[in-house]
């Protein structure tokens, strides 16, 4: 599993930005909205040649792009635009609703939630086209809901939108993203999860987690060697 | 299948032993997990030392300065 | 004239702390703790683990560890440094 940062987290950053708030959390990569009211430098318009004039300006040391999150309902001609982009990048797309013929060479993740129904769609949908899912989990979804998703698309889980984890993940009562983690962990689980605020979340709690706050380092020397003495763990290598 | 890897960065306090423990516990002898963190683990490693005794290999495969990856197995009996 | 005095206590809330800043800031103050001293630690989960650090990094005798508070959102527990 390799840990993301949603560019929902902090919609007026750049992808400057993002790349040093995921640098200092040392996630794996980003993945970006594609909105008007994100700042990230993919732009929403549908010009091609626009769109190649940003991509080329894009930071060269920018984090790796894992995802881009399209708008719903895109068409068909604006869907082939992104395959175009995302293929330039070494991203995959996730589309919020499914298409009838969907481009080829290009990761495609079709996002559903938390009920088994449209995770069950979703998953014969990402069959037929040789694609992918993305689900989208509310840390305070019913823990009881995760096996019954799981079992669905155990194949086809590409990537996961943690919604209200970072600095909201110790404000939840729900067991569910600790019971959500070990589930992925044991069924072998190689895909991403973004971090993203939850639905209302305070965008400065998320500015200042991201950029000011340190940390989600033990002791001195000598405790340390005091520490190995102490371990009487068999060695199981 | 993948290897099993668990990052508990994302796991609120709370949840994160019961969620290390009960992946421990899911384990079939022989089988291992790697446990990704931000801090080495020394309080984990204690309470396994106590609560699973003769049970845990634990070895070291990354130690910081950002990550810490602990390969955590359930020994054979 | 005998006198009796209050353990010299210290409020230890690490709720606030980041988890990656936790267990050296708990550690920091136990090894700050005068003989006899009481830290008064509260924190967002069960602190099972800084128990078992104690018991493993300075002994079963060297302390003690008495719950306050079990959660469910607080665990408040008393820990004092045996004297001697």
């Amino acid at each position: 599993m390799r840990l993301c940062l949603s560019s929902d987290t902090l919609p007026a950053g750049s992808l400057t930005e993002l790349t040093q708030a995921a640098r200092r959390r040392a996630l794996a990569g980003l993945e970006l909205r594609i909105d008007a009211g994100h700042r990230h430098g993919l732009d929403e318009t549908l010009c091609t040649i626009r769109q190649q004039a940003n991509i080329d300006c894009l930071p060269g040391d920018h984090m790796p792009i894992s995802w881009l999150l399209l708008p719903r309902d895109v068409s068909l001609v604006v869907l082939l635009i992104w395959a175009g982009v995302a293929d330039s990048l070494g991203a995959g797309l996730i589309l919020q609703s499914p298409v009838s013929d969907p481009p080829a060479g290009v990761k495609l993740a079709l996002l559903h939630g938390d009920d088994p129904t449209e995770a069950i769609q979703a998953a014969a949908w990402a069959n037929r086209h040789n694609a992918f899912t993305c689900w989208e989990v509310e840390s305070d979804m019913d823990p009881n809901s995760i096996q019954a998703v799981l079992s669905q698309t155990k194949v086809t889980l590409a990537h996961i939108r943690l919604l209200g984890s970072g600095p909201e993940a110790g404000q939840s009562t729900s067991p569910t993203t600790g019971m959500l983690m070990g589930r992925l962990a044991l069924s072998g689980y190689d895909g991403t999860i973004s971090l993203a605020p939850s639905r209302g979340a305070d965008p400065d709690l998320w500015r200042r987690w991201l950029f000011e706050t340190r940390g989600w380092g033990c002791g001195t020397a000598a405790q340390k060697q005091a520490r190995a003495q102490a371990f009487k763990l068999s060695d199981a290598s | 299948m993948a290897e099993k890897v668990l990052d508990v960065r994302i796991i609120p306090p709370r949840q994160k032993h019961p969620a290390i423990f009960a992946a421990f516990d899911a384990l079939e002898a022989g089988d291992y997990f790697v446990l990704v963190n931000d801090h080495d683990p020394v309080p984990l490693r204690y309470q396994f030392n106590f609560e699973r005794a003769g049970q845990v290999g634990w070895e070291y495969l990354d130690q910081g300065p950002e990550l810490w990856r602990v390969k955590i197995s359930k020994v054979k009996a | 004239m005998i006198t009796t005095t209050q353990p010299a206590t210290e409020i230890l809330d690490v709720r606030p702390v980041e988890p990656k800043h936790r267990f050296e800031t708990i550690i920091g103050a136990w090894q700050g703790l005068a003989p006899g001293g009481v830290l008064d630690l509260w924190v967002d989960h069960d602190p099972q683990c800084m128990y078992y650090t104690l018991k493993a990094e300075y002994g079963d005798e060297s302390f003690s560890f008495d719950y306050l508070e079990q959660g469910p959102e607080t665990w408040r527990v008393l820990v004092t440094k045996h004297k001697g």
